[in-house]
């Protein structure tokens, strides 16, 4: 272990934005130019984090939560109001020209590419940019693109890609100068199932490959779940959560929501049947008639299932993560928040 | 002091980048082909043939032979060329700062290594050559077409005299839209401020009325600045109204305000970015 083991961190950051008030209709717009009124709000609080090297780390909060702001100040983007952010030791917000070549940044919603030309084209600029070798430089871009499956896209004007094969090429394009630390803010926003898989593979392999550092932001818990090691949890502004994401999955995160829709000819519940349950170490969280739900760990998932169909006749199935609700909800009842820890 | 040294050291490499970044801009400006060649063509030609007709209107109905020196031919000779020289001179929406600070695009660019204005300079020697291609073409068009008639620089000097105040006035003229465009940082009525100063430059420069027919206090304010040495003394040294000693006091007036509006542009940059947001991201 080095001294200084972390490759980020915040002491104690907050972010406070200010923002004109403008009142409903033209009588609060006329209103608002008399006097100004300027609310503030705190977008984070009293926020501490390490980051180590090599570590893959998720950060997951609900919209508004302060996850962009986060990742805003912890790249220079913006100043923290108060509080320290550091980046490879030196304050976030003067990074130098050498820092800023070992980061990369990823934004869901805003893309960092060129928008008029074909991704390859800007692929070079950033070569240019960020003096990537030629030889290896030609090489990753076949490698990433063959990996992420858009091979056949990179000559095609950004503007005419699809969501997800525009966001493959945003990660190509942070990866091209072998970054040690990469921001991905909602990479899988709005992307379909497929797609989400791929980049979220390619994550990991990055990670275990290179030993890159990755933060990853989300609102969708399977895109932590599976990819991530560390988990922590943004709740308005305020880390709720912070720590390993293996002990928490098999309490929290690895539980499955099994909901089943009965035929009418099948056989209800009844209480009986618990013995069943047990088995699989399953629990009945809502019945209705002819609609059940069911909890149950992830690993016994599939035999469940299985059995349920010889249980019942069942017209229909949905098998659900845990949502991030329930998570906080679960973590604030067990009093596992990162204060007490 | 350090981060003069800093600026210093990264020079070299900022300067191995413009190229790129004009190829970059290039590919861009030509995404969208007819519009690009319109565009192209169509810069800076209406004003001079509106003008034309004003000043038709003005010697028909006075019948005077001459307005302070100038004949109607003169007077067209010289819309001809500030009608070329405007085609060099970035306009509003030669720069889409305003709306990259608004949208938050301006963001990906904080993160890399490289100074925003390496990609303000990159942009601008793109704009500068293909427009300069343009002014040539329109210049040869007419030429062509109306042989002698067509204006002439009067010497080769006077030529080379013009085009390199044009290409220092040019620059302040970027670093002023950039200026304004900044502002966005703090407000959001950055268009209209744009807008003003687009009228206000075309009048200083030259490009609505030659300044040697404005009242003599107008012209002795306006000679020290920059529009007026950026189009309407280049077209005045291609006309032989102007000298060597002209020349040189236009050369000082441009440096000076080119380093001083470089110098603002960095600082209003600087400024703006503490208060950036990135809104919508
Ligand atoms: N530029 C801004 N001005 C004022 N408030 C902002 C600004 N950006 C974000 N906010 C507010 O700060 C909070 C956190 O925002 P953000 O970091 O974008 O959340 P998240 O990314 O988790 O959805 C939100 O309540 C948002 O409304
Ligand atoms: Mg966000």
């Amino acid at each position: 272990m080095s001294i200084h083991p972390s490759i980020l961190e915040c002491r104690s950051v907050g972010k406070v934005y200010s923002a004109q008030v403008r009142g409903a209709g033209t009588l609060g717009i006329l209103r608002g130019f008399v006097r100004r009124q300027v609310r503030e709000h705190v977008a984070l609080a009293n926020i501490d984090l390490a980051v180590a090297p090599g570590e893959i780390v998720g950060l997951i909060g609900a919209n508004g939560a302060g996850k962009t702001t986060l990742v805003k100040c912890l790249t220079g983007i913006i100043p923290a109001s108060s509080g320290r952010c550091e980046l490879f030791g030196h304050d976030a917000f003067a990074l130098t020209r050498a820092d800023k070549r070992r980061l990369s940044l990823v934004m869901g919603q805003r893309s960092q590419l060129w928008w008029d030309i074909p991704a390859i084209d800007s692929f070079r600029l950033l070569r240019e940019i960020y003096q990537v070798d030629a030889a290896r430089f030609e090489r990753r871009v076949r490698e990433q693109a063959e990996r992420l499956d858009v091979t056949d896209r990179l000559q095609v004007q950004l503007r005419q890609l699809s969501l997800g094969e525009r966001m493959k090429m945003e990660i190509i394009g942070a990866f091209l100068h072998d970054p040690e630390v990469v921001f991905l803010d909602e990479p899988t926003i709005g992307l379909d199932l497929l797609s989400q898989e791929t980049i979220r593979t390619f994550l990991r392999e990055v990670n275990r490959e290179r030993r890159t550092t990755v933060i990853l932001t989300s609102h969708d818990m399977a895109d932590i779940e599976e990819t991530c090691d560390r988990l922590v949890i943004l709740e308005a502004g305020r880390i709720l959560f912070d720590g390993d994401l293996v002990g928490l999955r098999r309490r929290f995160v690895g539980r499955r929501a099994v909901e089943v829709h009965l035929e009418a000819n099948s056989r209800p519940w009844s209480a009986e049947l618990d013995g069943e349950l047990e088995r699989f170490g399953a629990v009945l969280v809502r019945e209705a008639p002819r609609a059940l739900t069911f909890e149950v760990d992830a690993e016994h998932c599939q035999p469940f299932i299985q059995h349920l169909f010889d249980l019942f006749q069942v017209r229909d199935l949905a098998v659900e993560r845990q949502p991030l609700e329930n998570l906080i909800r679960e973590i604030f009842r067990t009093g596992e928040l990162v204060e007490a820890s | 002091m350090s981060r003069a040294r800093a600026l210093a050291a990264s020079l070299p490499e900022e300067l191995h980048l413009l190229p790129y970044v004009a190829a970059y801009e290039w590919r861009k400006a030509t995404a969208f082909r007819a519009g690009f060649v319109l565009n192209a063509l169509l810069r800076g030609v209406p004003r001079p043939v509106v003008m034309t007709l004003v000043y038709l209107a003005m010697f028909r109905s006075t019948g005077a032979a001459e307005i302070r020196g100038y004949t109607f031919v003169d007077l067209v000779h010289f819309l001809v060329w500030t009608a070329a020289i405007q085609k060099c001179i970035p306009d509003w929406r030669s720069l889409d700062l305003a709306e990259q600070i608004f949208d938050g695009y301006v963001t990906k660019y904080l993160v890399m290594p490289v100074s925003y204005f390496t990609l303000l300079w990159g942009r601008f020697l793109q704009f500068t050559a293909v427009q300069l291609l343009a002014a040539a073409a329109f210049w040869c068009a007419g030429a062509l077409v109306l042989h002698s008639w067509w204006p002439q620089p009067v010497s080769a000097v006077a030529l080379a005299q013009a085009a390199t105040l044009l290409a220092l006035g040019t620059g302040c003229y970027l670093l002023t839209y950039f200026i304004l465009n900044c502002l966005a940082f703090w407000l959001d009525v950055v268009w209209s401020l744009l807008n003003m100063f687009m009228f206000v430059a075309a009048f200083m420069s030259g490009m609505l009325v030659p300044v040697a027919l404005m009242p003599r206090a107008v012209r002795g304010v306006l000679e020290v600045t920059f529009p007026y040495w950026t189009v309407n003394a280049p077209v005045e040294l291609l006309l032989g109204r102007l000298g060597p000693a002209d020349f040189r006091f236009g050369l000082a007036v441009l440096a000076t305000s080119f380093v001083a509006l470089h110098g603002l542009a960095f600082v209003t940059w600087r400024r703006g970015l503490r208060r950036y947001a990135g809104v919508g991201t």
